[in-house]
């Protein structure tokens, strides 16, 4: 039996030299994968700025146009391009001397676009950044970015005890104990006794608030034990109440 | 709509914790509960940078964090709000508390005074709640809408039961008020203090948004008339917020309680759904009103804790926002909770407790 196979007619595609004249290319056609191997469009599926990574909820796809006689230049997704004018100084455009410096102030103005939502109560924001909280969350996660940024918090603990290479901490705050190996702790945590209360920055996680690690200690004293003296400093109000504003009942 | 804050009352579990966010990363917080992580897990989530108020209406743990009994335990429990000050001393404008003999030795107290001695925190910023006749004012917005009253503690006596067995009785009893709207944050007050409130206000209801249940929906000291009279006189609110864990051995909300004012308020919203409402609690996950949309001690994963294997921490409403409106408060996702709440009743074909029917209420748990 004989099958026939129909041909299916070709599809001339421009060359890429007639698209950017800027660049040569030895190119005899257009296929798939040549729009990743082409410098002037990349693909991004994940960037990170600082301690949060941003992974788009689709692969955005940038343009990237090189410097041309004294112009910057400038890295842009179409996408988010559109969303310029909602936040001052956020145009979505990053502009460097090249490729790798072009993308970084791109993804910088992203990251300070989100951050600065972030700091607001949604309550607080205007309505150009409501629009652009809005934009923003059809390409990100907002939510997990949000609780994916480690927490860096004061806190003070004590060092119960040290089981061989083991250091174990108890913290003021939630009464929790952490069994910390040597390299969660900074060095001058090394040379802390048995029983040293101590004050510390930690990171712990947003959503579940466990230690990822300990950024840095420095050792205090122990909570006094309090004296009748105390205790009247506490009780003794230092305002007359008479000077408490009063209100009346409605 | 315009907003100029958010009230939350944050699900911490067996315990009381309402946070105010009032913009511009500041916020005002009454009590901690006893939950480790909140109420720090949220102001640091909202990167909140000032709190212009921290309120300890009284000394018991679930209002105050941690367990005082002994020092060892101290330790052994946490102290939430002395986690507070750690990551908020230089930034706590005023601290109200109610300055009882347990304040002193708890791991707040010795913090607040370590502060103290340190220079980081000024007496003047020391707020002890006192006993006088009327209102008096704790916080107020610079616009002069929004103010923060103290109705209680009232009078001497008030203030001489903490020195007794019973701090509920000296519990500081908070009024929010904005715009004509009110949300009245009742700790663990007791009725003696409500009819002294109703006495000085020349036996007017108080009429309110919003009101955080006393005890938890426990029952107060007193008899069945104390609480029908305290329901139907003392105040009325339109919604009721009860702070409630799951898995709590004091069989809290009391159904006797919420049947006082189930049939005089539009909407009862518990933070945690418990066994008097649904058996399988499990399949209730996230959160009987759909989402957790604020962080909160219920668990969206599984979580089975104790000998028994029983359910822990599975949101009803979950941390429950009230909104500060250009027109007054409104109390958010009451829809979507009582859509949840009707889902639930046809799912397991029982009314939960804020449904059932007066003629209907179970036998008082004694």
């Amino acid at each position: 039996m004989i099958i026939h196979i129909e041909k299916q007619p070709r599809i001339e595609f421009p060359s890429v030299a007639e698209i950017l004249p800027f660049h040569e290319f030895n190119v005899t056609s257009w296929n798939r994968t040549y729009l990743y191997e082409d410098p002037s469009q990349l693909v991004i599926n994940r960037f990170i700025v600082g301690d949060v990574e941003y992974v788009p909820n689709h692969v955005l796809v940038a343009n990237y146009e090189p410097p041309v006689g004294g112009v910057q230049a400038r890295f842009i997704v179409a996408e988010l391009h559109s969303l310029r004018g909602l936040m001052e100084d956020i145009e979505f455009v990053g502009r460097g001397a090249s490729l790798k410096a072009s993308k970084l102030d791109w993804s910088m103005q992203v990251d300070t676009a989100i951050q600065r939502l972030f700091a607001k109560q949604d309550f607080e924001r205007t309505s150009s950044e409501e629009k652009l909280w809005r934009g923003l969350g059809r390409f990100f996660d907002l939510n997990s970015i949000r609780y994916s940024i480690p927490l860096k918090i004061r806190a003070y603990g004590t060092l119960e005890s040290i089981r061989g290479h083991r250091y174990i901490v108890r913290w003021l705050d939630s009464g929790r104990v952490n069994r910390l190996n040597r390299k969660d702790i900074p060095s001058a945590m090394v040379s802390f006794r048995c029983g040293q209360p101590f004050e510390a920055v930690v990171i712990r996680n947003a959503r579940d608030f466990k230690l990822i690690g300990i950024e840095s200690v420095f050792a205090t004293s122990s909570l006094p034990r309090s004296t009748d003296e105390d205790a009247s400093l506490l009780s003794k109000p230092v305002y007359d109440p008479a000077k408490y504003p009063t209100l009346d009942w409605e | 709509m315009n907003a100029v804050g958010r009230v939350l009352f944050v699900d911490v579990g067996q315990g009381s914790c309402q946070v105010i966010l009032l913009g511009d990363n500041r916020a005002i917080v009454i009590d901690a509960g006893c939950s480790p992580d909140l109420p720090l897990r949220l102001l640091a989530f909202y990167q909140i940078r000032t709190i212009e108020l921290l309120v300890i209406s009284h000394s018991h743990d679930d209002h105050a964090g941690g367990a005082a009994k002994s020092r060892k335990k101290q330790w052994r429990k946490g102290d939430p709000i002395a986690g507070l000050l750690v990551q908020y001393r230089r930034a706590i404008n005023r601290i109200a508390y109610v300055a009882d003999s347990e304040f002193v030795k708890r791991p707040v107290g010795q913090y607040l005074l370590h502060l103290m001695k340190a220079g980081d925190l000024r007496p003047e910023q020391l707020v002890p709640f006192v006993a006088t006749d009327t209102p008096y004012g704790l916080w107020r917005s610079t616009d002069g809408e929004t103010a923060l009253a103290a109705l209680s503690p009232l009078g001497g006596h008030h203030l001489q039961e903490h020195d007794s067995s019973n701090p509920n009785a000296s519990s500081a009893i908070i009024e929010l008020r904005h715009r004509g709207q009110k949300i009245v944050f009742a700790a663990d007050s007791e009725y003696q203090q409500w009819r002294d409130i109703y006495r000085l206000r020349g036996d007017r209801t108080l009429n309110c948004k919003a009101l955080t249940m006393p005890h938890h929906g426990g029952l107060m000291q007193g008899t069945q008339s104390d609480l029908d009279w305290f329901a139907s006189k003392a105040i009325s609110p339109e919604v009721i917020v009860v702070s409630v864990a799951t898995k709590n051995s004091h069989y809290h909300p009391r159904p006797e309680v919420i049947q006082a004012f189930s049939s005089r308020t539009s909407h009862i919203m518990c933070t945690q759904v418990t066994e008097q409402c649904c058996i399988d609690l499990e399949s209730l996950r996230p959160a009987v009103s759909g989402s957790l949309r604020f962080p909160c001690r219920s668990s969206a994963k599984t979580l089975l804790t104790g000998k028994k294997k029983r359910s822990a921490h599975v949101a009803c409403a979950g941390t429950i926002s009230a909104l500060l409106v250009e027109t007054g408060i409104a109390v958010e996702h009451q829809h979507e909770h009582r859509q949840g709440i009707d889902r639930l009743i046809a799912e397991t074909g029982k009314p939960t407790l804020c449904r059932i029917p007066t003629d209907e209420m179970p036998n008082v748990i004694s």
